[in-house]
Order: structure tokens, then sequence, then C-alpha cells
């Protein structure tokens, strides 16, 4: 296996203009994020255009990263599952999504296993326990909001449940989430 | 009070909401949600997207995007002659358009002492001025003249690429009636364009569809 390239000095590099440096962030990253606005748009020429959307804005914007206050990783995935959810907002997504209750509860089985975390770490263990500490709907709703990219609608469809008592759901959910990430 | 504002970052960093125009503590609270959250996204098993698709991204960014604008744009160089040529030009263009528009008339009047520079911002079919910009490189100061109205429902942006810079760099919407920028930087030749968004703006934080451009000249 090849060493992970740096990709904060990849991306400082770039703010300088510097093309060769963009192109190995994209040969390096480019399947992890691709993996993110496919999830969430659900189709492929759609979850592209979200992907070159992002890449043009990592371009443009790489100047603005600070590697102080987070990784390069977590900072272009914003971006992706960003664009991603504006291309679904204006776009709609594609057929996969939505179609009905069993395609939602395969959309839920196939969510990545937490509980046997591929990558990430130490941080990915904590943030797995403290999800596993929410309510059960609580954490399938963040998931579904992360991957997915579900709205409020999106939620308040899929639980029968109006949007505030959605917003007051998630908001709850936050709180414990953020609570047992800072108490360990 | 900052509970709840931190409770919005986290929506906002799960894309509940639109980002669009979050305060600094504001941007700092989105990513340090972003950043908690960041994990789950390497779960995800990777996908190799397809062969075209960086050929795609190396278009969008690349600066031969712009010269062909920097050709068509060299026309109007030789249109913006005199303060009083541009400020006819807008007037008689606004009337053309039957658009009301506020110029404060101090701000149009020739100050022949002061050097001037002005970007005059021109459909790129019908030649119709969009935006004026007046520039004193001395104080720094510039006043933003909107000459046209976006279409119901829809937003004009500003945009500008700096010189040495390839990609554009949204100034805002257009406002509704001239208003003075301070800490204003342009050079001769910047580039200075209009784009038509959805309401609200660029979603994407590029122009969606470029309708007008111009340049910065120096008007003697």
């Amino acid at each position: 296996m090849s060493p992970e390239p740096d990709l904060s000095a990849l991306l400082a590099a770039t703010a300088k203009r510097d093309r060769a440096a963009f192109q190995a962030i994209y040969a390096a990253h480019s399947s992890k994020l691709f993996a993110v606005t496919l999830r969430i748009c659900r189709d492929r020429a759609i979850a592209e255009d979200a992907l070159q959307d992002a890449f043009v804005e990592i371009w443009r914007k790489a100047e603005g990263f600070d590697p102080a206050r987070g990784k390069a990783g977590a900072w272009m995935a914003a971006i992706a599952r960003n664009r991603a959810i504006d291309q679904i907002r204006r776009r709609g997504r594609g057929p996969a999504f939505g179609s009905g209750g069993d395609d939602d509860d395969d959309a839920m089985a196939a969510l990545p296993d937490l509980s046997a975390p591929r990558d990430g770490g130490a941080e990915m263990i904590a943030l797995a326990q403290c999800l596993d500490r929410l309510e059960p709907r609580d954490k399938e709703m963040v998931l579904l909001a992360y991957y997915e990219g579900y709205s409020r609608e999106d939620l308040s469809a899929r639980y029968d449940a109006p949007v505030n008592t959605i917003k007051t759901w998630l908001r709850r959910g936050l709180i414990a989430l953020r609570g047992c990430l800072e108490t360990g | 009070m900052s509970e709840d504002r931190n409770l919005d970052a986290a929506e906002r960093a799960l894309g509940l909401d639109p980002k669009g125009f979050e305060s600094a503590d504001d941007a700092a609270l989105t990513a340090a949600w972003e950043e908690r959250l960041a994990p789950l996204a390497e779960q995800l098993e990777p996908v190799e997207p397809p062969e075209g698709l960086w050929t795609r991204i190396e278009a969008a960014i690349a600066p031969s995007n712009l010269s062909a604008d920097v050709v068509e744009l060299a026309a109007y160089k030789k249109r913006a002659t005199t303060w009083r040529t541009i400020a006819a030009f807008a007037t008689a263009a606004a009337a053309a358009m039957a658009l009301f528009i506020f110029v404060p008339t101090s701000t149009v009047a020739p100050t022949p002492e002061a050097q001037k520079y002005v970007a005059v911002v021109t459909h790129d079919q019908n030649g119709q001025a969009g935006l004026i910009i007046e520039i004193e490189p001395s104080t720094g100061r510039a006043t933003v003249i909107p000459v046209t109205a976006p279409p119901t429902g829809q937003s004009y942006e500003m945009w500008t690429i700096p010189t040495g810079e390839t990609a554009p760099v949204s100034l805002g919407l257009l406002p509704q009636n001239a208003v003075a920028r301070t800490n204003f930087v342009a050079d001769v030749d910047q580039i200075f364009a209009i784009s038509l968004e959805p309401a609200g703006g660029s979603p994407t934080g590029q122009p969606t569809q470029p309708l007008y451009h111009g340049r910065v000249v120096r008007v003697d």
C-alpha cells in the first residue's frame, strides 16, 4: 500500500495555484468523495456533477482551509456533502431513493457497519460509541441526514411525524452526541 | 442562546439548512461539527469516479475559459473613453430597459481633477449596461451602481476575477441601489461580471449563468 499523501500540504500548494498538487488530491481522494456524493445523490450522473462542483470549490477555496481548525479530509468531505445536497435539492434524487418502505429499509441496512469501522481510528470509535448511546431513532436520523442527505421533510415522511417534531428529536440527539464526545 | 447557535451549526453541518451567510463565529461552529461527523464519511467504501471527470474539472478551472472573455471585452475598452459617455450610456441603457434606476448625481457628476477608473459591465449579447463600478484608487473607495434588475424569483450576483487569478470571486448579490464600498482593490483590465442565479445567489460558489462582463479602464 502506498502511504497516504499529506492532504494538508497538497491543499496549501493548491492554494498557490499548483495544478499538480490539485491533481494529486484528486488522485488520492476522489474515490472517497465520490462514495459520499453517490450515496447522497443515488444517481451516477448527478453524483458526478456534485463531485465536479466539489473539486472546483476545493480548487477555489483551498486558501481558506486552515489545518489548525480541522483535518483536510473532513474539510473536503463537508464540501462534497454540501455540493451533493445542493444537487439533489435542485434536481431531485435518483430513482433508488424513497420509492417505498422496502427501499428505505434497504437504505438503512446498507449504511456502513459502525461497530466495525473500516477507517477513522480512535475518533471513529468514540463517535460510534456515542452514537450508540443515543435513542435508536435519533441515531438513525443523524445517520440518514449525514449519509443519505435526508432533509427534515424527508425525515418527517419517513417517521410520519411533523417537521417540528423531527427538529426537536434531531436537536436532542445532537445535544447528547456532543455531550458524549466532549466527556469522552 | 449559544447552545442554540451551536445546534444551528450542527444542522448546517448535516446539510439541513443552507450555509449561505454565516458569521465567522458561526462558520467555526459549523466546521467543528463537520470535523466531529467526518469519520462517518471514512466508513464508505471508495468508488472510483469515471475516467473523464478529471478532464471536466480541469476544464472548469482552466484559465483558457477566461481568455475568450478577455478578447470579447477588448471592444468595450474603446467605448468607455470618457466618464461622460459612460454616464450617458448607462442612462440610455436604463431608459431602454424601462427600469427604475437610482444613481445619486453626486457620484455620476464628473470630477475632472481626480484620476478615476471605471468598470462598465455590459450584457454579452445586447451590450446593455448592467453595472457600473466607479473606483478611486487613491482612496480605495468604489461606488457600485446597478443598472439592471433580475427577473422575478432570481438574483443577480456580482463577480470579479482578480488580476493573476483564474477563478471568479463573488462580490455578493447585485445591490438594488447604488452603494459605496471601501477598501476596494481593482487593477486596470480586471474583469467584473454579473451572473443570473437562483434567488439568494449561486448555490455552488461559481457563476451559474454569466451574462454581463466588463473590465476596469482608466477615465481621463
